[in-house]
Formats: C-alpha cells, sequence, structure tokens
C-alpha cells in the first residue's frame, strides 16, 4: 500500500462501489505508455516480454498508488492477431502498416480462432504479464484489461479511413464486419476471465470527431451493448471510454449499460454530470496533453481541483482520472504532483470548501 | 526558414495525384520534402521522387487522437535539421483535423524554422454532402481550415449542382479561395500558381468585384476558361482585350495569359494580373492559346474578345 494511503486500492474500490467509506477517491491516470519510463525502460523493451510488460505497470503502481493496473491488449489487438503488420518503435505507441483486409469482400476469409491465446503469441504474453502483475500485487490492487470496442477492432483490420467510406457506400459489409469484431472480442475477454479481471472498452474510433450521432447509433451502440451484455453475463464489469468530444452521444454510450463512464478532457465534466451522473460513475479528465506533458505542478492541481469541483457530487459517484493516456514524454514529476491533488482534493469525506 | 505546404482531404480526394502532379514544378525550388501520413497502396510516384530528389518521411501514427501531434513535430524537426529543404509537403491522413496539424506546426518549436505558406483541401465534390452528412467534425475542419479549396471529382455533375456544392462549401469558410472548375485540366503552371497561393493573393484587388449573385458561390470562388484563338492581332488590339478584362467586361478577372498570333505570323505572349498587364513578341509560336483565371466568367464575352 502506497505511504499516503490508508485503503489498498482493492479495499477502497470495493468500499466506494457499494457506497461506504474510503479514506479517497480514486485517482487512475492511465498509464499505457508512461509507465515503461518510470520502470526505466523504453517501450519496445515493455512489449518484449510478459516480464517487462508487468514490470512496468508494477513499477507505476509502487510509485504512484493508483487504483488499477492494466493489461492493455491495445488498441490494434485483434487485428495483430488475424495478420495486420504492425511497426515496433522504442519510443512510440505501435502502429498499423499492412492491414488484413484490403476488401470488405473477403471477411469471411478472416479466421476467428487466431484471436485465440493458443494462437495468438501478443495474448499469450498480455495473459502471462496479468498473471505476473496479480501474483505481485493482486491482492491489493486489481487488473483491467484495456480492450477495444468492435469499431475500433474493426479500424484494426481494415483502413479507418476506408471504414469511414464504407459506413457511407457499404454499411452491408461494415456490419458483417463488427459482428466478426465482436465475437472475436467476446473470445478474447473469455480467456482473460479465469484471472478475475475487469474490463474497460476503449473505441477511439467511435469518437465524435470521426463519425456523426446517428452513425454511433447504427454502428456503434449495438455491438457495444451485446458485448457489455455478454461480459455482465460472465460476471465481469465494464468501463467504456470514447476519446475526443463525446458530448452528443454520452445518453447511448451510458445506455450500452458499462458500469463507469470514463470521459475524455474535450467533455466538460459539469454536462456530463448533468446528463448521466445520476446513472453512471463519471470518470475524468484532466488533459493529457495541455496539463500532464506541458504543465507544472500549478497547473495540474488546479486541472485536478475543477475536475472535482464539476464533478465530485455526481450522484452516482466521480473518480478521478486523466481524458486519456499520459503521453509517454510527460515529466513523471506531473503523476507525482497529480497523485498529490487527487488525495488533497480526494480526501474523505469530500469537502466543498477545498475545492469551490 | 522552410515553407510549408498543407494537402489535405479525405480518401480519394486526390492528394497524391496533386502531389505527383506539382513535384516536377518544385525544381526550382531547390530542396523539396514530403511528409506523408498515410499508409497505402497509392503513394507518391517513386520515380518522381528520385527525379526531384525529394525526401519523404512516413508517420505512423498509431493512436490517432494522441500521438499525431509530437511525431508531427519530430518529423519536421528532423527533416528541417538533416535536409534544410526549402519546400517540405504535408500529406496528413484523410482522417485528421487540420487546425490540430495547423496548431502542432505553429506550436514554439515551429517558430522561425518554418513559414505555412499554404493550406490547400481537396474536396471530393460528388460525396461531399454523404460525407458531411456521415463523418465527424474532423471533414468539416479540413475544410473550415483551408486557404485554398479544390473541388476533385466533378464529372457527371451538372453545372447548376456544381454551383450550389461549391457555394455549401465555400460557406463552411467564406475566407479560402475556392476555385470551382477541374484542377486536373489547369496546366501545371497554374495549378502550382494556386497550390502555393500566389495565384490569389490579394483577391480584394481583383477587377470590377461584384457582390456574390443569389445562387451562386461565394465571393472567394473562382473558376478557370480557355480556349485556343487563331485570329492574328496586333500590339493595340491586344491591349484593347487586356483592357476590357481589365475593365471585368467578362465578369471579375484574376489572370489572364497565354500566346496569341500576331500579324507577320510570329507570336505575342501577353500575362495579365490583378491591375498589370505584359505583353511581349515571341519568335517561335505554335498556337494560340488563352486562360482566364475569374470570378463568374461570361465565356461568351471572351469567345468574343479573342475571336475564337
Amino acid at each position: 500500500m502506497h505511504k499516503d494511503d490508508q485503503m489498498t486500492p482493492k479495499q477502497r474500490m470495493a468500499a466506494f462501489t457499494a457506497g461506504r467509506e474510503v479514506d479517497r477517491i480514486p485517482i487512475m491516470p492511465f498509464m499505457g505508455t508512461i509507465s515503461a519510463r518510470i520502470a526505466g525502460m523504453n517501450l519496445r523493451e515493455m512489449r518484449s516480454g510478459p516480464k517487462t510488460e508487468a514490470e512496468s505497470q508494477l513499477a507505476g503502481y509502487r510509485r504512484l498508488g493508483h487504483d488499477c493496473l492494466i493489461s492493455d491488449y491495445g488498441l490494434h489487438g485483434i487485428g495483430i492477431a488475424l495478420g495486420s503488420r504492425v511497426n515496433n518503435p522504442e519510443h512510440g505507441v505501435i502502429a498499423i502498416q499492412e492491414y488484413v483486409l484490403d476488401d470488405l469482400n473477403k471477411i469471411d476469409e478472416l479466421d476467428r480462432e487466431k484471436v485465440k491465446r493458443k494462437n495468438d503469441p501478443k495474448l499469450t504474453r498480455h495473459y502471462a504479464a496479468a498473471e505476473i502483475m496479480l501474483k505481485e500485487a493482486g491482492e491489493e490492487c486489481g487488473l483491467n484489461v484495456n480492450l477495444t470496442g468492435p469499431f475500433t477492432a474493426a479500424a484494426s483490420i481494415y483502413p479507418t479511413d476506408k471504414l469511414l467510406r464504407a459506413l457511407v457506400k457499404d454499411p452491408e459489409n461494415v456490419h458483417r464486419l463488427l459482428r466478426f469484431c465482436t465475437d472475436c472480442l467476446k473470445t478474447v475477454c473469455r480467456e482473460y476471465l479465469d484471472l478475475g479481471v475487469g474490463f474497460t472498452i476503449c473505441d477511439p474510433i467511435a469518437s465524435g470527431t470521426m463519425m456523426k450521432r446517428q452513425n454511433y447509433l447504427d454502428f456503434v451502440y449495438p455491438y457495444t451493448k451485446e458485448l457489455v451484455d455478454d461480459l455482465h453475463g460472465l460476471g465481469a464489469s465494464a468501463g467504456y471510454h470514447i476519446c475526443g468530444n463525446t458530448s452528443k452521444i454520452i445518453e447511448p454510450m451510458v445506455d450500452t449499460g458499462v458500469d463507469m463512464l470514463s470521459l475524455d478532457n474535450a467533455v466538460d465534466m459539469e454536462l456530463a454530470k448533468q446528463k448521466v451522473g445520476d446513472r453512471i460513475c463519471i470518470v475524468g479528465n484532466v488533459d493529457p496533453t495541455g496539463v500532464m506533458m506541458l504543465g507544472e505542478a500549478s497547473n495540474i492541481d488546479e486541472a485536478v481541483k475543477s475536475c472535482f469541483s464539476k464533478a465530485a457530487d455526481s450522484p452516482c459517484g466521480f473518480m478521478l482520472a486523466t481524458g486519456c493516456d499520459v503521453p509517454y514524454d510527460a515529466p513523471l514529476e506531473n503523476l507525482d504532483h497529480f497523485m498529490a491533488a487527487g488525495r488533497k482534493y480526494g480526501q474523505w469525506p469530500l469537502d466543498e470548501a477545498r475545492y469551490h | 526558414m522552410t515553407d510549408i505546404i498543407c494537402i489535405t482531404g479525405f480518401l480519394g480526394s486526390g492528394k497524391t495525384t496533386l502531389l505527383n502532379r506539382i513535384l516536377p514544378l518544385c525544381l526550382n525550388h531547390k530542396k523539396v520534402a514530403v511528409i506523408e501520413n498515410d499508409f497505402g497502396d497509392t503513394g507518391i510516384d517513386a520515380g518522381l521522387v528520385a527525379e526531384t530528389g525529394a525526401a519523404v518521411r512516413e508517420l505512423a501514427s498509431g493512436c490517432i487522437c494522441c500521438s499525431l501531434r509530437g511525431e508531427l513535430k519530430a518529423a519536421l524537426q528532423s527533416l528541417v535539421v538533416s535536409e534544410n529543404p526549402d519546400l517540405i509537403f504535408i500529406e496528413p491522413s484523410g482522417i485528421s483535423r487540420s487546425s490540430d496539424i495547423l496548431s502542432a506546426l505553429e506550436s514554439p518549436a515551429g517558430e522561425g524554422l518554418i513559414s505555412i505558406i499554404n493550406v490547400v483541401n481537396l474536396v471530393d465534390v460528388s460525396n461531399f454532402e454523404d460525407y458531411l452528412e456521415s463523418f465527424g467534425d474532423f471533414y468539416g475542419d479540413q475544410i473550415s481550415s483551408a486557404r485554398t479549396i479544390l473541388f476533385s471529382h466533378q464529372r457527371g455533375l451538372s453545372q447548376e449542382r456544381l454551383d450550389m456544392l461549391a457555394a455549401k462549401v465555400s460557406g463552411m469558410n467564406p475566407g479560402a479561395t475556392c476555385f470551382l472548375s477541374d484542377w486536373l485540366e489547369l496546366n501545371q503552371e497554374t495549378l502550382w500558381d494556386f497550390i502555393k497561393g500566389s495565384a490569389v493573393t490579394a483577391p480584394e484587388q481583383i477587377a470590377a468585384k461584384p457582390a456574390a449573385p443569389q445562387g451562386r458561390a461565394g465571393a472567394g470562388v473562382f473558376s478557370s476558361w480557355s480556349g485556343r484563338p487563331d485570329h492574328a492581332f496586333n500590339r493595340e488590339e491586344l491591349e484593347s482585350i487586356l483592357d476590357s478584362l481589365a475593365h471585368g467586361q467578362a465578369g471579375p478577372i484574376l489572370r489572364a495569359k497565354g500566346f496569341c498570333r500576331a500579324a507577320d505570323d510570329s507570336g505575342w505572349h501577353f500575362d495579365y494580373l490583378t491591375g498589370h498587364s505584359e505583353i511581349r513578341p515571341v519568335n517561335s509560336f505554335s498556337g494560340g492559346q488563352v486562360l482566364v483565371i475569374g470570378q463568374i466568367l461570361n465565356a461568351q464575352k471572351l469567345t468574343e474578345l479573342f475571336r475564337i
């Protein structure tokens, strides 16, 4: 347990979700990449095996004491398992260089068996890393698997621009691809299930920056709801994060049945509270680039304070987080400042006078 | 100082075709580089790259929302430091928000190193309405962030429908120069004038600029007219034609240039640009050719003036 806390993340989350007393509000910076730097490795080293992958998360946890460890199946996970080719940069996130599908009429040639752990070395690594993390810190901290939503999974199989064009030109095949992706994601979830983990569905390509609300309702919502229902049927929790401004789709996002809603910094937390705060716990949303990477202690304190002032009284609860993944190049001290500000304003019982 | 030209547009709008067409014209810029943010099967022409000596960098943006900014800056900085080009074309991914790219370029790191001389957006005009209705704000952002807008895929559209679509696009960015005619039919030199932004340096200087008539595209919309006059003119006649053009008799003219036959079977080269005209004799005349760029051009009047 971190020296500045009185409860372990597991105790805290259990109490928080049950509406009981906690030592502080849960705090969840997105630590997908920057944790590698805390562990003194670059991203290629982090990706090199289960031990380094686990150690990077654990080093971040030991330093910050934040409230969840991550097994990052990744935005391209489904595509890679099926045969999309990616790069492996030392200091950047991986990018797809060749997509496994070049023609939407060839969807039937994709093989869902390939996403199973026994056939996917990448999932094998993530699973082994998750086992290490749970062995080392599972007693005190929960582990969440970051998955994609079906739409972003489709964009790891077939190029995003072509996928968007197909929304207009070939919607039937887009539905077929999404059907396939949803089934793949259900398969992947089952592979993790015996570890007793939770899931977060990340769907950046379903953002309002990429598509209009009606397309979200037609192409994203039904498949996501099906995935969430499936996870609940398996006894697992599901969080939800879509990058960019999701103000116009925030209600249907909650209608998918997810257990908590994580918001990008492009969304006003006050507005999120008004629209859906009585239905779901909202999580957010300090600017990862403008504040976490380019800001200093005072900016971070101010940004955290603003999140509390807007959302701490949200009826179904509020957790502090960053609006998206903290950039790999952000100063590490800024993570300490973020945690310190979260512990200060989030100390239980909450006191409006501290942050208003 | 390195000049930057951004070429933006969604999938299939002709970004790569445009680049392939204008790269040979950049030879008078000593060094040209290209930053591309699209992995795909239609890259820029390898032979051309070899010919022009252009350095090409590809950006791989893993997470579209977060990492592009840093990656673009890094690619730009390394290009400027290692190659010191005079001109860099940036061809961002078809799904990126131009305003994000411009703000990354205009950040302190870029100050003093680069100068953005134009932001050209290609609009696939036949799909424009469908895309605008379906896509998120990246699509409109590409239009509203542009300084010059070119329309691709015009074939099969009536002039009336084209005018209506152009008015809609222009209405999303009234400050931009929209070029309504098919840019694929422009000669390379004139196209290059548009791409580097010098074709329309000062729209307020356009001769006899009218208020945009109802139902037509906005004040920033330009089109071109071309003809092949065979009539022989003397210098006074040609001066009189350019004078008529300057006074807006065929619509507000931005530029008119070309070759006409002279009385002794030699030729004239003429060039009119916003109030200034130049006529000079040329010995090797190989046929009349006229290009006029302006707003709401009167084709019938132009045909009359050049006696075609």
